[in-house]
């Protein structure tokens, strides 16, 4: 379980104390371990307002910055992430849940090209990449039902994404659906912030090619079977059976 | 090698119904009395449900469902091992529907990395907290990202979607995995 650390920048004592009774209800279930600290380093600042000042513009943390009383949640920054000034459990959970992401596709990406230039990797991405859709793009959460029932032939085209971050033209190839309508639904995915982008085109090396490099340690999860040793006519007739498309 | 689609989740979460909605024969069910009174149900799986999808000749897919209680947790992952996907039902209406997401999520740790899975929230209609949205982010939490979606297992098109959002999953691994 990895530690992550956050610390309150001008909060009051009853912000930090709710934030400590959050994170020990939480902190039981999550796969990682959030500790609250008051000083160093930390993965994620937590600011009142009229704090944010005080945090380097551009700090090596993520920095998530809290309403005044009152007032709708704004970015401070572009990056800055916004949160209500009545901050309650479900939005902290995903505030955590939004940085968790953030530092693990940062991490992926560093490990897939260690040399330079580093990859560009945001969770938002930028308008450009709406633009013109360069690079590569990964799920980062599946739509709803609504617009997975809405949008029938977007459903394997996500889970090519779910796997690995993918560039438009591979998309097309795996996908068998032609450029147009991948850009619709890539388009649409990035509206409702479900991707991550990554500004390299490059693929990293696929994730067998990385279990095989992993470590010993990581062999507990090689017990199950994977299901490419299942047969990909098994699953075609499958679909058919079942009066797929 | 033997093809299988595994449906868990807490008791009364819509195992059987769903394997009903899918199976060519008449599932198999191990139920007996339930003698748990937080349970609102006459009875309870305590082997595993089992139901067949017949595509051609003597190929067929099997479905299983768990028992939901969490004491029989080793069965839940004896039986995802080596499957095509796992669904996991949620009941919405049940006063912990979270902790049951997390309690499945962490005992089948080991395998997720390995098995399509799609989340299916029955009962939202009645009892729409936690939202769809919340189960999505506690997914993230637990590292995964897997489909969470509203479902009415009674409903055949909505099993169906969850299963064609295994198979998607597992055919983009196979796809993305070839040499």
């Amino acid at each position: 379980m990895s530690t992550m650390r956050l610390q309150p920048v001008g909060l009051t004592e009853a912000d930090v104390t709710r934030l400590e009774v959050f994170l020990r209800f939480i902190g039981k279930r999550a796969r990682w371990q959030w500790v609250l600290v008051r000083d160093g380093a930390a993965d994620l600042l937590i600011c009142a307002a009229g704090a944010r000042r005080s945090v380097p513009s551009d700090p090596a943390s993520e920095v998530a910055v809290l309403s005044g009383p009152g007032q709708p949640p704004q970015h401070a920054l572009d990056r800055d992430i916004a949160l209500p000034s009545n901050l309650d459990l479900e939005t902290f959970q995903e505030l955590l849940t939004k940085v968790e992401a953030r530092m693990a596709i940062a991490a992926a990406s560093t490990v897939a090209a260690p040399s330079p230039p580093m990859p560009v990797v945001q969770a938002v991405p930028q308008r450009s990449a709406i633009a013109t859709l360069e690079g590569r793009f990964r799920l980062i959460r599946w739509p709803g039902a609504e617009l997975l029932r809405s949008h029938p032939k977007a459903v394997r085209l996500l889970g090519f994404i779910a796997r690995e971050a993918i560039s438009m033209d591979r998309l097309e190839t795996l996908s068998g659906l032609d450029r147009a309508a991948c850009t619709e639904i890539v388009q649409q995915l990035l509206r409702r912030d479900l991707l991550a982008w990554h500004a390299t085109a490059s693929a990293p090396p696929s994730k067998r090619l990385a279990s095989k490099q992993a470590p010993a340690t990581e062999g507990a999860r090689s017990r199950t079977t994977a299901p490419g040793e299942l047969s990909a006519g098994l699953l075609t007739r499958l679909r058919m059976k079942l009066g797929f498309s | 090698m033997e093809a299988k689609i595994v449906f868990t989740g807490p008791p009364n979460a819509g195992k059987t119904t769903a394997i009903g909605a899918l199976s060519d024969v008449a599932p198999i069910m191990t139920d007996v009395d339930n003698n748990d009174g937080s349970l609102s149900k006459d009875t309870t799986t305590v082997g595993f449900d089992y139901g067949v999808v017949r595509i051609d000749g003597a190929e067929q897919v099997r479905l299983y469902g768990t028992p939901g209680q969490k004491r029989f947790d080793f069965m839940w992952q004896i039986l995802v091992r080596d499957a095509i996907g796992v669904v996991i039902l949620i009941d919405n209406s049940q006063p912990d529907a979270m902790s049951h997401l997390d309690e499945f999520l962490i005992s089948l740790e080991g395998y997720l990395h390995d098995v399509a899975c799609v989340i299916g929230v029955g009962r939202t209609e009645t009892h729409p907290m936690p939202s769809i949205d919340a189960f999505a982010a506690r997914l993230a939490f637990h590292g995964h990202v897997f489909p969470v979606i509203d479902v009415d297992v009674r409903r055949r098109g909505d099993v169906l979607m969850l299963v064609e959002l295994l198979l998607t999953q597992a055919e983009a691994r196979l796809m993305l995995e070839r040499p």
